[in-house]
């Protein structure tokens, strides 16, 4: 419990300590289940140093999305959701990396720089269909594959991580 | 020949079977890639990563319908039960699980899985969760799925390994057969190789025989012509003695005629013999210090006459650059330059001749462009072409006019080749031509010790030239005025005698050989007489110097001899001895 507090005080300070943090501090709680929770380095949060989505939050984002061919699916398909660069500046992530958990508790580190320098999709729909758990939902980082060759490859393919529940920005 | 079509047929089926294996080597390296990439990229790692998860997932849905506040946490149970769902899908619907359903027991207890994943999912409500009998009942069933998902790790194992290992022998043959490829073409490179070294050494074989037989034949021409001029030289020498003893008109204009064919013959053998020379390669070109405007002044000398005689005007444009001392072979290049003129003047009957020297910097050498331009009768378009080789002349009627064998130019060529250089011909026909020759030279220094000046003759002495030949007349005519002297021309000996009679002549030049009356009786005329000149000073101009025919001079009272064709040095020598005109001569 102690320790608990501890932290919670901790945070607090953090973000009346940084200015700009409490300024960017201004996202909307959920209202609904939440889906993805992004922590450690975000300016913006509705939580103890984490920011909170459920899905119509997420729908509110910039949507962008691409079609490609992926070893998951049997022919092409429209991945269609929220650039790494859009999640990155809504909720101000800075940092050397991410590390993505999914629901079956899988972990994954990401380069920050799969984010801001394109590429990534944080992926919502699949041909249009909201994904569900079944379906590798409800989110599940994808790259496009079948445009830039160098994203077809092992490395690539272990960071798409599907049943996506949690971003944490670090280093 | 059949050898060549041999050869061809043979590094065509080489090169083809290259081509051919090439390609195959192609095919086998991409079908070498893919099995490679096979090999390294199936998902048989992933196989029982797959299963693991599918077992880890069942155990945790296991768990959370055995927790205690099992009521409580209907919405964990309904999130774990997804979970599973989604592995169980996964692993049906992935590469993997296709791969696993290709063996008849991976298929069967993935089946039996996926019963069981479809009852349990119809039975899992979130209002009924509370009910511990159903929770009791899918636990139970949940134990049997992980049962058979520890049947299918082992199973996975099993066919990984037996996947791999059918990889890993293709992979073997694929590669065996690339390097069987290229074994095979190195194979055919190496007999390509082979079969193109044997060909080009029988064409260096080929070469090296024609080369020769072409010396051969160049070395018997050198020979015939040299066996040639031995007697022809005795011919020569004979009709010289000949033409001094005393015969009858009639006899002299034979044995000219006689003289002048042997010259011509005598020229003609020794083009013949310079060209042998020139294709034996056995001309070697001189290396040493000269003034070139000497070879110039030389050749002009030579031909003056000639020309003055057939009435075409003889000019030469040393430009400043050229006047100066080169290392180079003067003597190779008095030989150009005399073929030229001597050809420019045979083919022009009226105008001129011209002879332009100029040098121009050719990197460390300097490149010598002679040019002889004459108004003659031209060479006809088609002709030009042969003109040069050996034994052409531009056509037959010219041989029979003006004779000659057609090596001039041949040699002329060669030479400047062999210095360097080429030829080039432009001529229009009726209008003339112009011959270039150019040539390298090395710029020189002009050499510190320099020919002693030439004696210095007395100025306006007067000679009297007795001497038949015209061409000799105008020869010898402007040479002595060069020196400042005045000549007085006698065409025979009665002429002479007669001139030295009232002249009192500083010398007189005595020509050996005259018709009516020759030069040793010419003198014993004008030193028995009381003339003007019986006490002048006589020197003989005679081309042969035999001791006899001195002895004959000066016993008949002439004072010395001069050879010819006559050196400009050696007639200053003799013009020098004569004491300054006495003043008052004429009146003596």
């Amino acid at each position: 419990m102690m320790l608990t507090r501890r932290a919670a005080i901790a945070a607090a300070a953090a973000i009346v300590a940084t200015p700009h943090a409490s300024a960017e501090a201004s996202l909307p709680q959920p209202t609904g289940p939440v889906v993805l929770t992004l922590g450690g380095n975000v300016r913006a949060t509705n939580a103890a140093g984490a920011a909170r989505f459920d899905r119509a939050m997420l729908d509110a984002l910039p949507q962008t999305g691409f079609v490609t061919g992926s070893p998951w699916t049997d022919k092409p398909v429209r991945f269609d959701g929220i650039s790494g660069a859009a999640l990155v500046d809504a909720v101000g992530a800075h940092g050397r990396e991410a590390t993505a958990t999914a629901l079956n508790d899988y972990k994954v580190t990401i380069p920050f720089t799969d984010f801001a320098a394109g590429g990534l999709l944080v992926a919502s729909r699949i041909d249009g269909e909201v994904l569900p758990i079944r379906a590798r939902g409800p989110l599940w980082i994808v790259y496009p594959f079948d445009i830039n060759q160098r994203f077809r490859a092992e490395l690539f393919y272990a960071r798409s991580i599907w049943q996506l529940r949690s971003i944490v920005f670090s280093g | 020949m059949p050898s060549a079509r041999r050869f061809r047929t043979a590094s065509f089926a080489a090169a083809l079977l290259l081509l051919g294996v090439a390609l195959s080597a192609v095919a086998a390296v991409m079908d070498w890639q893919e099995r490679h990439e096979a090999a390294f990229s199936h998902p048989y790692d992933n196989a029982q990563w797959l299963v693991f998860q599918g077992a880890y997932e069942t155990f945790r849905l296991h768990d959370a319908l055995d927790a205690h506040e099992a009521a409580a946490n209907a919405d964990d149970i309904i999130l774990r039960h997804e979970i599973f769902q989604s592995r169980v899908i996964a692993l049906q619907n992935s590469a993997v699980g296709k791969l696993l359903a290709s063996d008849a027991e991976a298929a069967a207890l993935l089946s039996g899985i996926a019963a069981r994943a479809a009852l349990i999912d119809g039975r899992v409500q979130p209002g009924d969760l509370a009910d511990p009998a159903l929770r009791e009942a899918l636990a139970a069933e949940l134990a049997g799925v992980i049962a058979l998902f520890n049947r299918t790790a082992m199973r996975a194992i099993h066919i990984a390994a037996y996947m791999r290992t059918r990889d890993l022998v293709a992979l073997r043959t694929s590669q065996t057969m690339v390097s069987d490829i290229f074994l095979v073409a190195a194979a055919s490179a190496l007999g390509l190789f082979a079969i193109v070294t044997v060909q080009l050494r029988r064409i260096d074989e080929e070469r090296a025989r024609a080369e020769a037989a072409s010396k051969t034949k160049s070395a018997f021409l050198a020979t015939m012509s040299h066996e040639l001029r031995t007697p022809l030289n005795g011919v020569i020498g004979t009709l010289d003695l000949l033409a001094d003893d005393a015969m009858p008109q009639a006899s002299r204009a034979r044995v000219a005629i006689a003289r002048r064919s042997a010259d011509l013959l005598l020229a003609i053998i020794g083009d013949v013999l310079d060209m042998a020379k020139l294709e034996e390669g056995r001309v070697t070109i001189d290396r040493v210090v000269f003034p070139l405007a000497r070879v110039v002044e030389e050749v002009r000398e030579t031909f003056a006459a000639i020309a003055a005689i057939r009435g075409v005007g003889l000019s030469v444009n040393l430009a400043p650059e050229a006047d100066a001392w080169f290392k180079g072979d003067p003597v190779r290049l008095r030989q150009i330059l005399s073929n030229l003129v001597s050809n420019a003047l045979k083919f022009t009957e009226a105008g001129s001749v011209t002879v332009t020297a100029q040098v121009t910097d050719a990197g460390d050498a300097a490149r010598l462009t002679l040019s002889v331009a004459d108004t003659g009768i031209g060479i006809p378009a088609a002709a030009l072409a042969r003109l040069g080789r050996r034994f052409e002349q531009a056509d037959a009627t010219i041989a029979r006019r003006y004779g000659g064998t057609g090596l001039g130019l041949a040699i002329v060529r060669a030479l400047a080749e062999a210095m360097g250089g080429g030829l080039a011909i432009a001529s229009t026909e009726g209008k003339g031509s112009e011959i270039t020759v150019t040539c390298l030279l090395v710029r020189a220094e002009a050499p510190a010790q320099r020919e002693p000046p030439l004696p210095a003759v007395p100025a306006g002495i007067l000679v009297l030239l007795a001497e038949d030949n015209a061409v000799n007349q105008i020869t010898a005519t402007a040479m002595i005025e060069r020196f400042g002297a005045r000549v007085d021309v006698a065409v025979n000996g009665a002429e002479a005698v007669r001139r030295a009679a009232t002249q009192c002549y500083d010398m007189i030049l005595m020509d050996m050989q005259m018709p009516e009356l020759d030069g040793i009786e010419a003198t014993r005329a004008i030193r028995a007489g009381h003339s003007a000149s019986a006490r002048s000073p006589i020197v003989a101009l005679t081309a042969s110097a035999f001791t006899e025919d001195v002895e004959r001079c000066r016993a008949a009272g002439m004072d010395g001899y001069l050879t010819k064709p006559l050196r400009k040095r050696a007639l200053a020598e003799v013009l020098a001895t004569v004491a300054p005109p006495r003043a008052g001569r004429d009146a003596a």
